[in-house]
């Protein structure tokens, strides 16, 4: 940004501007308003019983930092994302590539993949909670076990992880197959002359080519993976004893902000986690140029 | 005509933006100026199974009883919310997050539920303490009806806090048939118009001392 | 040649089993939804696996039942214009700042950028509250404006957008350049309709989490006439509490809409197909 910028260069700066303003106007009023609340609420401490909040600096950090639960908590979250995220997208990524060839049904399977994520919640949870069942379950029936699949903590982060990885391959499809509309079918065409069907196909093409959209699911799934919160709410409540190592740092947030009423102490956790998720971001963004092929 | 057509070709999106733009500012502007913000009084009532008929002629009683005028400031009389504070997990729901909006923006001026729910809320601190100042004075002489919690906020205080007055036997079961096995209500912790709740309460046939009991 | 069409023939069997043990695994709650809603509650709670279908005959008027009780024709009214606004506005928003984060350089591009991937790292239930109090702030509480509020904008949108306008070929823009187009002729003329099947995408998403948003059309609708399905019928849930066969009962009739509008979207996706050549 040293030179002075060209004409052409000016104009192209002020539609750049023109197009993201409404974007960046709406996120700054319905998102990053509240999000300064939230950075200032958590030197706070909240003033209960409508007092206001008192200024109090880093006491809270102090006291998240220092929680072993908010690091078992952060542990969870990341085993948690390291169920959903790679198995949701190799899962999803061969159903989509599946999908997209000429085969019968086709929009019929799509349909039926897509109606877990319209599926009530409600229903959801109840499946899985049965399916879990320690003693009617249909898991345990079909293996003939006895496992608590739910509430032994060794197993719990587990049978979470799976319900993650079925509720978001639908999610993960939808992504792909627009992806890989968007490829060119004669970079095929090209390759099938050279040879190059089936496999190799879709290692030197389709793979390469949609680098962008599965770089675009891996960041979005990790960043919603280290946000998981709706799973934890519906399937586990606060008698499991499995809780501690299962919950989410979300659901921790949840705990303190909403059910205990200490949004200052809700409120650091939420930045606790929103550093550590800026930090793999950041990473991940600097990969991105290494791993994601631009034509 | 053909550079009408040329400008409908090139600039359409401009004139549908630009349009649709000025028509959303013009709603938005029109409703933040000319359409009834502020409360009279806005209550919560929890884990009620009646039909909507029957909150909606209490919400028709009560405006006549205390003599609103509903085209300057609305009355919101809520039995959509469903949660208890008391047991585990049930505060694991949409409803108990909304709730907790109500309160902390300001609009909530009272919450009709059981007694454990409502010390259960109360112990988190959203509810308003009976008897601190500025409206200790208020509430003043309904004492023997008072609900008390203890606070986890120990900084706050360790002793116990009154939060809920106690309303059961009122009109409330006695006419409308909620909350047969009793009730308490509490008042949001930033309530504007606190007034208002010792209105409703004689609206319920509830007074200080005895009253219908 | 013989045995190459032989093998095509395994390829396509192996293919259609894959699809379909995933379509069986994928369908068992939304047929566990409709069968539970046509049991009795004695029926539905019984845990033993064996009980998957209704023994004591078919109970159709669970769904009678939900039916009358609930005002459905202006609740889904309301659950589709709620989507229709929300869908418009992600889509023209996100395809425009989708666009210039992804084609055009200006400085503070990636630091805006970064803020769009910061938003989506946040909880969003920190945001309930203070955006409670700005609907209610305009007097908006009750309206459809005051619904579609939280969705004006999307930084997931503009995130998928971007990713779909850096993956097209470069050559398309520089010749509409040289032929003098300006920046606006060359979004709206040539690189938009070559992002369709990203803006399907993005158009069924908003479409599926506007629909699933129930804390939202809660706070703000408290008037039953107002309301959106999702909500609507989370009262139906606390009302009839653990009366499952009629909770879900309301939930199949709730999900209706939201499947034709998929069939539509998907007839959209089908047509990218054809105009890109995709093909495997």
């Amino acid at each position: 940004m040293k030179q002075k910028m060209t004409v052409a260069e000016k104009r192209e700066a002020r539609w750049g501007y023109l197009f993201v303003a409404p974007t960046m106007i709406g996120l700054i009023v319905l998102n990053f308003y509240p999000f300064f609340n939230t950075i200032y609420q958590s030197f706070c401490k909240t003033g209960d019983f409508g007092r206001g909040n008192k200024f109090v600096g880093l006491v809270n950090y102090q006291a998240v930092l220092t929680k072993s639960e908010t690091w078992q908590a952060l542990w969870n979250t990341i085993k948690y994302a390291i169920i959903e995220v790679p198995l949701g997208i190799v899962i999803a990524l061969l159903l989509a590539v599946l999908l997209n060839k000429k085969i019968a049904g086709k929009s019929v399977y799509r349909t039926i993949f897509f109606l877990p994520m319209v599926c009530a919640p409600a229903a959801v949870a109840m499946v899985w909670k049965w399916l879990y069942n320690t003693q009617f379950g249909l898991l345990n029936n079909i293996f003939g076990t006895k496992i608590a699949w739910i509430s032994d903590p060794k197993i719990a982060w587990i049978s979470i992880g799976i319900i993650g990885v079925w509720s978001i391959i639908g999610y993960n499809m939808v992504l792909f197959i627009g992806g890989l509309q968007e490829i060119p079918g004669d970079y095929y065409e090209a390759a099938s002359i050279d040879g190059a069907t089936g496999i190799r196909a879709f290692f030197h093409i389709t793979l390469p080519l949609l680098s962008p959209t599965t770089f675009f699911i891996v960041q979005t799934r990790i960043i919603g993976a280290l946000t998981i919160f709706d799973l934890m709410f519906m399937v586990m409540d606060k008698t499991n004893v499995a809780l501690p190592k299962v919950q989410s740092i979300v659901y921790l947030f949840y705990q303190y902000a909403f059910t205990n009423g200490d949004k200052g102490y809700g409120a650091t956790i939420v930045m606790v986690l929103v550093i550590f998720i800026m930090i793999i971001t950041f990473i991940l963004q600097k990969l991105e140029k290494r791993v994601v092929y631009h034509n | 005509m053909k550079k009408i057509e040329h400008i409908l070709t090139y600039y359409w999106l401009w004139i549908v933006g630009i349009g649709g733009g000025a028509v959303l500012a013009v709603y938005i502007l029109y409703h933040a100026f000319f359409t009834v913000k502020e409360n009279w009084f806005y209550a919560v009532l929890v884990n009620v199974m009646e039909p909507d008929s029957v909150i909606a002629e209490l919400k028709e009683d009560f405006i006549s009883h205390a003599g609103y005028d509903t085209s300057v400031k609305n009355v919101v009389i809520n039995a959509n919310s469903y949660f208890d504070a008391s047991i585990s997990g049930g505060t694991n729901n949409n409803y108990f997050q909304s709730f907790a909006a109500l309160v902390e923006s300001g609009d909530l001026d009272a919450v009709v539920t059981s007694e454990a729910n409502l010390i259960a809320v109360g112990e988190a601190g959203r509810l308003l303490d009976l008897s601190a100042e500025p409206y200790a004075e208020l509430f003043q002489g309904w004492e023997n009806r008072f609900v008390y919690c203890i606070p986890y906020d120990a900084e706050y205080s360790t002793d116990p806090v009154p939060v809920g007055i106690d309303i059961s036997g009122s009109d409330l079961t006695e006419v409308y048939g909620l909350y047969p096995d009793g009730a308490v209500l509490g008042v949001g912790a930033y309530t504007k118009h606190p007034e208002e709740v010792i209105k409703f309460l004689s609206f319920l046939n509830v007074s200080p001392t005895g009253g219908k009991e | 040649m013989e045995g190459y069409a032989a093998k095509q023939r395994n390829i396509k069997i192996v293919m259609h089993v894959v699809l379909i043990i995933m379509s069986f695994i994928m369908l068992v709650p939304f047929a566990w939804m409709i069968l539970t809603a046509l049991k009795t509650n004695q029926e539905a709670i019984s845990v033993s696996p064996f009980y998957i279908l209704p023994h004591s005959g078919w109970h159709w008027e669970n769904f009678g039942k939900v039916w009358q009780s609930y005002n459905f024709i202006t609740l889904y009214k309301n659950t589709l214009l709620m989507i229709f606004w929300r869908v418009v506005c992600a889509v023209l928003t996100a395809t425009m700042a989708g666009y210039a984060f992804g084609r055009l350089k200006f400085p503070g591009r990636n630091f805006l950028f970064s803020l769009i991937l910061v938003q989506m790292m946040i909880p969003a239930q920190i945001f309930i509250i203070p955006q409670y109090l700005m609907v209610s702030k305009l007097g908006m509480l009750n309206s459809m404006f005051g619904l579609v509020f939280p969705g004006l904008v999307t930084a997931f949108g503009t995130y998928l957008l971007k990713t779909g306008y850096e993956g097209l070929p470069k050559d398309l823009e520089e010749a509409a350049m040289i032929d003098g187009c300006n920046v606006g002729q060359r979004f709206l003329f040539i690189m938009m309709p070559l992002t369709q099947s990203s803006m399907v995408s993005l158009g069924i998403f908003t479409a599926v989490f506007a629909f699933k948003d129930l804390m939202w059309p809660m706070i703000v609708c408290t008037n039953a006439d107002t309301t959106t399905l999702s909500a609507g019928l989370a009262k139906m849930q606390g009302q009839y509490g653990s009366e499952y066969p009629t909770m879900m009962a309301a939930a199949t009739l709730a999900v209706l809409p939201m499947i034709v509008i998929y069939v539509i979207f998907q007839k959209q996706f089908v047509e990218g197909i054809a105009t890109s050549g995709g093909k495997l």
